[in-house]
């Protein structure tokens, strides 16, 4: 255990360096810079405006810097909001993806298990299917447009932009909620399937324990690690939310940021968005990682 | 299950019969646009309604599909290649090389492909929206792909490791085969069949990538049309024009859907036969 913790934590803090490095040279080597839009400004002006942005050094420098400030949660200022400090824009973008995402998460996986396991005893697998097909499929262009007019405008029951109240975050959460669930209960009822077919289920049969047990007890914990695995992989994509529910919701969140940082060139909102990115989805595949590993002993150890 | 594939072929073959046929009978040079006529809902005259310009939604979205489905087919065409490449050297060379390029697959996985695409079309496409043309089709094509190639070169690499431990490949290894020759005669034809479904189950993730960035402004420019600008257009109008929006996207949704319903058929048809033991699917 202590040996793959060390292994597996070594190559997420590799990951993220790599990471923090590769955007940056990305994004300097880029053909144009944030000041040659638009308005011709004068030399002089460009010049001061370099310096105070300290865009006039070598790139080495720069990076140099970068890292420097990053050690100490500088994240410098946003170009696009004249001076705001970046941590201030995060901040603000932040709660919300994350408040909707951790929503998501609680009734994606409350609704996918429960639903899962209710089709999966009542036998209809083959009608899970085809609306685990039908929910995977659905573009959030098709799902969110449809949640609006259906339950905003017609029935008039929520509100279609989200503002203080609670009841606004109900429909881009339904959107949110949907694909996970029906990914959950999908390989959920796969693995107990799968399960169920071992032999070690005949054994516990023959041994004389009630399927209620053997489902419960043995499949249910062992259908648990596919379960798991998919959420390793899929939790930081729902915790950060979508990019498309939040220009639908008109939701001031990391995408939408993300994409306006893009179009303008904001180095410093871009990069550090880029970082928070990659931060949770390295931190959340490091902690399944090490929940599936705890929990699964047949995982190679090397 | 059995009916929901049929849907799913009838839908596909529909749609390809009416891109080639509108193609044929209605070319986008002959659309007349009638503001007489502008955004009216769906009639008889026209099934799908009108836009803003009074032209035919339906002749537009059958359109539109050609560059949507092309990119898809395109994007899994251009990640397969880089995938395959990458995966199978990684997995032929393997020790120092193998960790060395997985770890740097890492890094690149170590971000939703999103944010990756989206940096990738910014350092591609030089400024903002500078997608337009068909290079820009191309360097657009090539983001998509160079964010996304991953599951490919991860597939390859499991399949190639498997293979290489097998007495097949010794055999050929002993008797001077270069490796060239074992990758495109020996173990090519074992991988193709798992290849070609993770080709085909790819085509709609990318359908999406694409519709998701024309719609953000990413992607297409407008002179040319796809789903993602056709949606952008509706999105503006939704609340007084629901029908603009609702059945591009309904479409979209449809050739999606078919598509993984009918590569899964398939992968659960083929699969099983070349791997007898995995018998519970």
């Amino acid at each position: 255990m202590g040996r793959y913790l060390v292994r597996r934590i070594f190559l997420s803090l590799f990951s993220i360096f790599g990471l923090i490095t590769a955007t940056f040279f990305l994004l300097r080597c880029l053909p144009g810079g944030p000041f040659d839009d638009e308005v011709q400004l004068a030399p002089q002006v460009l010049a001061a405006l370099k310096i105070q942005y300290g865009l006039d050094q070598s790139l080495l420098t720069q990076y140099t810097l970068y890292l420097k400030n990053l050690a100490e949660f500088n994240l410098g200022h946003s170009i696009l909001y004249s001076g705001k400090s970046v941590s201030i824009v995060i901040m603000n973008a932040l709660p919300r993806s994350f408040g909707l995402g951790a929503g998501a998460l609680f009734f994606g996986v409350l609704i996918g298990i429960s639903s899962g396991f209710l089709f999966f005893i009542t036998g209809s697998q083959v009608v899970m299917r085809a609306i685990h097909f039908m929910f995977l499929s659905a573009p959030t262009l098709f799902l969110g447009p449809l949640v609006i007019l259906v339950f905003g405008l017609w029935l008039n029951w929520f509100p279609i932009t989200v503002s203080d109240r609670w009841a606004s975050y109900i429909l881009p959460l339904m959107v949110l909620t949907i694909r996970p669930a029906a990914n959950l209960a999908r390989l959920l009822i796969g693995g107990l399937e799968e399960s169920l077919a071992q032999p070690w289920a005949i054994t516990a049969k023959a041994y004389g324990f009630s399927n209620e047990k053997i489902l419960m007890k043995f499949a249910f914990k062992q259908s648990l690690i596919p379960v798991l695995s998919y959420l390793g992989q899929s939790v930081a994509g729902i915790l950060s939310g979508s990019l498309l529910v939040e220009i639908i919701f008109n939701i001031g969140g990391l995408g939408s940021q993300f994409i306006e940082s893009l179009v303008n060139r904001d180095y410093a909102v871009i990069i550090s968005l880029t970082l928070i990115y990659g931060l949770i989805l390295v931190i959340s595949n490091l902690l399944f990682d090490i929940i599936i590993y705890s929990l699964d002993a047949r995982i190679e150890k090397n | 299950m059995k009916s929901i594939f049929y849907f799913s072929v009838i839908f596909l073959t529909a749609l390809g019969l009416s891109i080639g046929l509108v193609q044929l009978l209605f070319p986008e040079s002959n659309w007349q646009t009638n503001v007489q006529i502008a955004m009216q809902s769906p009639s008889f005259a026209h099934i799908f309604g009108t836009d803003s310009l009074g032209r035919d939604l339906f002749l537009r979205t059958v359109h539109g599909a050609q560059m949507t489905l092309m990119m898809g087919c395109v994007c899994s065409l251009f990640s397969f290649f880089i995938g395959v490449i990458y995966g199978g050297i990684s997995a032929w060379l393997g020790k120092l090389t193998d960790q060395v390029m997985m770890r740097l697959m890492e890094v690149l996985m170590s971000l939703p492909q999103l944010v990756t695409i989206g940096l990738l079309v910014i350092f591609l496409a030089n400024r903002g929206g500078g997608v337009s043309g068909l290079t820009g089709i191309f360097k657009l094509a090539f983001a998509i792909s160079l964010g996304s190639w991953m599951s490919f070169a991860r597939l390859t690499r499991n399949l190639v490791l498997k293979e290489k431990a097998l007495l097949y490949v010794e055999a050929a290894v002993a008797v001077g085969s270069t490796p060239f020759r074992i990758f495109w005669r020996e173990i090519g034809p074992n991988l193709a069949p798992s290849l070609m479904i993770m080709f085909g189950l790819q085509i709609p993730n990318f359908l999406l990538f694409e519709s998701l960035l024309s719609f953000t402004g990413l992607g297409i420019q407008p002179p040319l049309s796809s789903w993602g600008l056709l949606l952008q257009e509706g999105w503006k109008s939704m609340i007084a024009y629901p029908h603009v929006l609702l059945f591009p996207s309904l479409i979209l949704f449809l050739t999606v859907f078919s598509l993984n319903v009918i590569f899964e058929q398939l992968r659960r048809k083929v699969l099983r036969k070349f791997e007898p033991i995995d018998t519970h699917h």
